[in-house]
C-alpha cells in the first residue's frame, strides 16, 4: 500500500518536498532514477478518503483542488488519448494501463500531467497535475499516480452509480404518481355522472400529470366549458379539431398530437361516437418530447375520460328515459323500485344499436362489442318485433313514451336463454349524429314466473278442494246413504209383512211408515249434498247436457224454463267443467229463489282461450250499480262469494250486472282453458 | 202348489256388503225368487250370470269394474234369457237411460220404499 503522510503535508509545496525526501532514500533501495516530479501521492493519499466519501462530482473535483491538483470535464481529446490503440481487455486492466501510457507519454513533456479517471473505458475525468520539472518518473511515484486515477475513477464510478439509482428512484417514484393519479381520475370518473364532472376531473388529472412547469391545459366541451387551466394562447374551437376528430382513433390522434408539428399547440379530441364532446389542448412549449411513460398516462387520461363522457352522455340519457318511463308507470300503478335496473339500448331508427348501459351486460349477458354491429331485433325473439314496432310508432310521432301494461316481450340472452321483459319505447334526441329513440326493457321473468307459481298453487288448492268433496261425496255414498237406504228397504219389507199378515195395529203401521219415509228422505237429501258436492257424471258428460238435465224452480214452485247452449268444440277440461257447473247450478238456483223469472238460459262457448259461461234470465234483476261483494258478504250471501272465489282463483274473470232497463241479470264467467298459465302474457311463457 | 211353481233364479249384484245382504234376505225370502249368486262388482256379476245363467240380474248402478251399465250390456248380449234389471241410488234421468240403453229392463230405486221382490217377480211374469 501507498506510504501514509502526516496530515499536516496539506501544500503541493510541502507534499512535493516530503515525496522527493522519500523518494531519495528509496532511490537507492530499488535503484529508481531520481526525477523532480510532483509529490502527487501525497496528496492523493491525503485525500483518498474524501474521494471516496465524495457523493457528486462536485466533490471529487473538490476533493483533487484540495491536493492542487485540477479535475477537469472529460473531452473528446481526453478520450481520444486515453482510448488510442487496443488495450487489455479487462475493464480495470485497461484502465491501469490507459493512466500509465498516459503518464509515460507526458512526464517527459512538459510542466502539466493530464492523468485521466476512467470508468469501464469512458474517461469521466481527468487530473491535471502541475510538475515542475522534467524526467522520468520514479517507480513509486507512478505508482501513487496510478493509484490517485484509480481511487477517483472509483470515486466517479460510485457517483454515477448513485446518479443511475436515483434517477431510477425517481423514475420509478414517477410512474408511480402517474399510476395513483390514473386510478384516482378512473375512480373520479366511475363516480361522476355528468359530463361536467368527468371534465373537470380530466383537467385535473392532467394538470397534476403533466406537471407544473408544462401544465397548461385548455378543455373545451360542445362550446360549454371553455379554459379551465391555460397559459397564453386564445382558446380553440371545436370546430377546428372536428377534422382531427374524423380521421382515426384517439391512440392515433394521441400519437400524432404528441409528436405534431406544431408542438406549442398539440389538440387531443375527447372523441364519443365519432363525436368531439371534448377537445384537451396543451400548451406543450415546455413539454418538449414527452417521455413514453407521461405519453402513455396521458393517452390513458384521454381514453379514460372519453368512456367516461360517453358514460355520462349515456347516464343523462337513462335517467330522462327512466324518469318519463316513471311517469308512465305510475299511470299503470306500477312499482319500478322493486326490478332491477331497467336494459336502455339507444337505436337509430333504422334499428341499429348505437349504444347501450351497463344492465344490459349484468341482465342479458350481452358485451357492447357484440352489439354494435346488432341490431334491437337480435335481442328480441322474431314473433314479439311487432310488439315493438307497434310501441315505436306511437311514441315516434308524439314525445310520451309507449309501453307497459300487459305487454311482454320475449328477449334473448346472449347464452340464447329467454326472458320476458316489459317493452317501453320513447323517442330521443340525436344520438351519435342520428336519429334515435330509446328502447327499455324492465325484466319481468320473475315477476311472471311468481305469477304462474301463484296460479299453480290456486290450481292445486282447486284441485285438492275438488278431491276432498269426491272424498266426502263417496264416504257419504258408501256410508251412511246405504245404512239408510238398507234400513228403509228392511222397513218397508217388515211393513208389507205386517200388512199381509193382518194382525198389526193400524197406529203401529202408520209410526212404520213415517219412519221409513222418514228414512226416505234422509237418503234423498244426502244424495242431494253429494250431487253438489261431487258430480260424477262430470267425467263422462259434456257440461251442457248435465245442464239440461237440471230442473229450475221458482219460489213459487213452478218450474223454469231452461235453455241451454252448448257451443263448446271439445267438452271442457274435468276441473274447468266442474267448477263451471257448480256455477251454473249455483246462479240457477239464485235465478230460482230470487229472480221471479219465467226462463233462464245458460250458454257455454270459448273465447280467447277462455270458456265463457253467461247464465242469464228475465226475472226482476240486480241494481243498476251491478253487485257489490262486501255488501253481499254482509247480507251472507256466500254461494255467490263463493263462486266468485272459485274464478278467480282459476285465473278467470266473474261478472254479474243487470240485463237492461226493464230487468234480468247476466252473470258472465270465463276460466281460461290453459290452467298452467297465466291468462296475461300467456304467448310469452309459452316459450319458456 | 207352491213347491211345484218354479222359482225365478236371482244374481244379485252390489258392491256394498250391507246391501248385498238386505237384498239377499229380503229378495231370497220371497216365495218366487232363488237368490242363485251374489257378486261385488261388474266382473262377478257378468261370471256369476255365465255360469248361472239366471232369471233376472239385479245389477247396481254404480259397481266398481265398469259400473252396473258395462255389465248389463254383457250379460244382455250373451244372455237373451236373462232379464236385467237395474237397482240405482240415483234418482237421474241421465242414470235411467243410460241403463235402459246398456240393455236393462227396468231400474229400481234403492230406498223408494216400493216392494222390490214383487217388481222382480212382475217383470218374470210372461205378459
Amino acid at each position: 500500500m501507498h506510504p501514509r503522510l502526516n496530515a499536516s503535508s496539506r501544500s503541493l509545496g510541502g507534499a512535493c518536498r516530503l515525496l522527493v525526501a522519500r523518494l531519495a532514500a528509496a532511490r537507492a533501495q530499488r535503484r529508481v532514477a531520481p526525477v523532480p516530479v510532483p509529490a502527487v501521492d501525497a496528496v492523493v493519499l491525503r485525500t483518498s478518503t474524501a474521494l471516496m466519501e465524495a457523493t457528486t462530482a462536485a466533490a471529487v473535483h473538490d476533493a483533487v483542488r484540495a491536493g492542487a491538483c485540477a479535475l477537469t470535464g472529460a473531452h473528446a481529446g481526453a478520450v481520444h488519448a486515453c482510448q488510442g490503440g487496443p488495450g487489455p481487455t479487462d475493464p480495470v486492466a485497461r484502465r491501469a494501463e490507459a493512466a500509465r501510457t498516459l503518464v509515460v507519454q507526458r512526464c517527459g513533456a512538459g510542466s502539466r500531467l493530464g492523468l485521466p479517471l476512467t470508468v469501464e473505458g469512458a474517461v469521466v475525468a481527468v487530473v491535471t497535475l502541475d510538475v515542475a520539472g522534467t524526467g522520468e518518473l520514479d517507480g513509486a511515484v507512478r505508482d501513487n499516480l496510478l493509484a490517485l486515477a484509480h481511487l477517483g475513477a472509483l470515486a466517479c464510478d460510485r457517483i454515477r452509480l448513485v446518479d443511475s439509482q436515483r434517477q431510477t428512484v425517481e423514475r420509478e417514484a414517477h410512474i408511480a404518481a402517474q399510476a395513483e393519479l390514473l386510478r384516482v381520475f378512473a375512480a373520479d370518473c366511475a363516480r361522476s355522472l355528468s359530463m361536467a364532472e368527468v371534465l373537470h376531473a380530466t383537467v385535473h388529472a392532467l394538470v397534476r400529470l403533466l406537471r407544473p412547469a408544462s401544465a397548461a391545459a385548455l378543455l373545451a366541451c360542445e362550446h360549454q366549458l371553455q379554459v379551465v387551466a391555460r397559459s397564453g394562447a386564445s382558446p380553440l374551437r371545436v370546430g377546428d379539431l372536428l377534422s382531427v376528430a374524423a380521421g382515426g382513433s384517439v391512440v392515433d390522434a394521441v400519437t400524432e398530437a404528441c409528436a405534431g408539428a406544431v408542438p406549442e399547440q398539440r389538440e387531443l379530441p375527447l372523441l364519443v361516437d365519432g363525436e368531439v364532446l371534448g377537445v384537451l389542448a396543451l400548451d406543450a412549449t415546455a413539454l418538449d418530447a414527452p417521455a413514453e411513460v407521461d405519453r402513455a398516462a396521458f393517452e390513458a387520461v384521454v381514453l379514460q375520460a372519453t368512456e367516461a363522457l360517453r358514460r355520462a352522455r349515456l347516464h343523462a340519457l337513462e335517467r330522462n328515459a327512466v324518469g318519463g318511463l316513471q311517469r308512465l308507470s305510475r299511470q299503470f300503478e306500477r312499482v319500478f323500485v322493486h326490478h332491477p335496473v331497467p336494459v336502455l339500448v339507444c337505436a337509430a331508427h333504422d334499428g341499429t344499436i348505437l349504444a347501450a348501459n351497463d344492465a344490459l351486460r349484468d341482465s342479458f349477458g350481452y358485451d357492447e362489442a357484440s352489439l354494435r354491429a346488432g341490431t334491437w331485433r337480435d335481442l328480441v325473439e322474431e314473433d314479439d318485433w311487432p310488439m315493438i314496432t307497434s310501441l315505436l310508432r306511437p311514441a315516434l310521432r308524439s314525445a310520451a313514451p309507449a309501453g307497459g301494461g300487459q305487454a311482454l316481450v320475449r328477449v334473448r340472452r346472449q347464452d340464447r336463454s329467454i326472458l320476458v321483459a316489459e317493452p317501453y319505447v320513447a323517442a330521443t334526441e340525436h344520438f351519435a349524429g342520428r336519429d334515435a329513440f330509446l328502447l327499455l326493457l324492465l325484466d319481468q321473468t320473475r315477476r311472471v314466473e311468481a305469477e304462474r307459481a301463484r296460479r299453480r298453487l290456486e290450481q292445486q288448492i282447486m284441485e285438492a278442494a275438488e278431491e276432498g268433496r269426491r272424498r266426502l261425496a263417496e264416504e257419504l255414498h258408501d256410508g251412511p246413504v246405504q245404512h239408510l237406504s238398507v234400513s228403509a228397504m228392511r222397513l218397508s219389507f217388515v211393513r208389507r209383512t205386517l200388512v199381509a199378515d193382518g194382525g198389526a195395529a193400524p197406529a203401529l203401521l202408520t209410526q212404520l211408515e213415517q219412519v221409513a219415509g222418514g228414512l226416505d228422505d234422509a237418503v234423498r237429501e244426502l244424495r242431494t249434498t253429494m250431487t253438489r258436492l261431487y258430480t260424477p257424471q262430470l267425467e263422462r258428460c259434456r257440461l251442457g247436457e248435465l245442464l239440461r238435465d237440471a230442473s229450475v224452480s221458482g219460489a213459487d214452485g213452478r218450474s223454469l224454463l231452461l235453455v241451454v247452449d252448448d257451443r263448446l268444440a271439445a267438452p271442457a277440461p274435468a276441473a274447468i267443467g266442474a267448477v263451471l257447473y257448480r256455477i251454473a247450478m249455483e246462479a240457477l238456483r239464485n235465478v230460482g229463489k230470487h229472480a221471479q223469472a219465467t226462463t233462464a238460459s245458460v250458454t257455454i262457448d270459448e273465447v280467447d282461450g277462455s270458456v265463457r259461461l253467461v247464465v242469464q234470465d228475465d226475472g226482476v234483476g240486480i241494481d243498476e250499480g251491478g253487485v257489490d261483494v262486501d255488501a253481499l258478504r254482509a247480507a251472507g250471501h256466500i254461494g255467490l262469494l263463493s263462486m266468485r272465489s272459485r274464478v278467480l282463483m282459476l285465473g278467470g274473470t266473474w261478472q254479474i250486472r243487470r240485463r237492461s232497463a226493464d230487468g234480468g241479470t247476466v252473470l258472465t264467467v270465463t276460466v281460461p282453458l290453459d290452467l298452467d298459465e297465466p291468462a296475461e302474457g300467456a304467448d310469452a311463457l309459452r316459450a319458456m | 202348489m207352491l213347491d211345484a211353481t218354479p222359482r225365478y233364479r236371482v244374481v244379485i249384484a252390489d258392491d256394498h256388503p250391507a246391501m248385498r245382504l238386505a237384498l239377499a234376505e229380503l229378495l231370497g225370502g220371497h216365495p218366487l225368487l232363488q237368490i242363485v249368486a251374489v257378486a261385488a262388482d261388474a266382473d262377478e256379476a257378468i261370471t256369476c250370470c255365465t255360469s248361472h245363467r239366471p232369471d233376472i240380474a239385479l245389477l247396481d248402478a254404480a259397481m266398481p269394474r265398469g259400473g252396473g251399465a258395462r255389465a248389463a250390456a254383457v250379460i244382455s248380449a250373451e244372455l237373451p234369457a236373462t232379464r236385467v234389471v237395474c237397482l240405482t241410488a240415483y234418482t237421474d234421468e241421465r242414470t235411467r237411460l243410460e241403463m235402459l240403453r246398456s240393455g236393462a229392463s227396468a231400474v229400481l230405486h234403492k230406498g223408494s220404499g216400493e216392494d222390490i221382490a214383487e217388481r222382480l217377480v212382475e217383470l218374470c211374469i210372461p205378459a
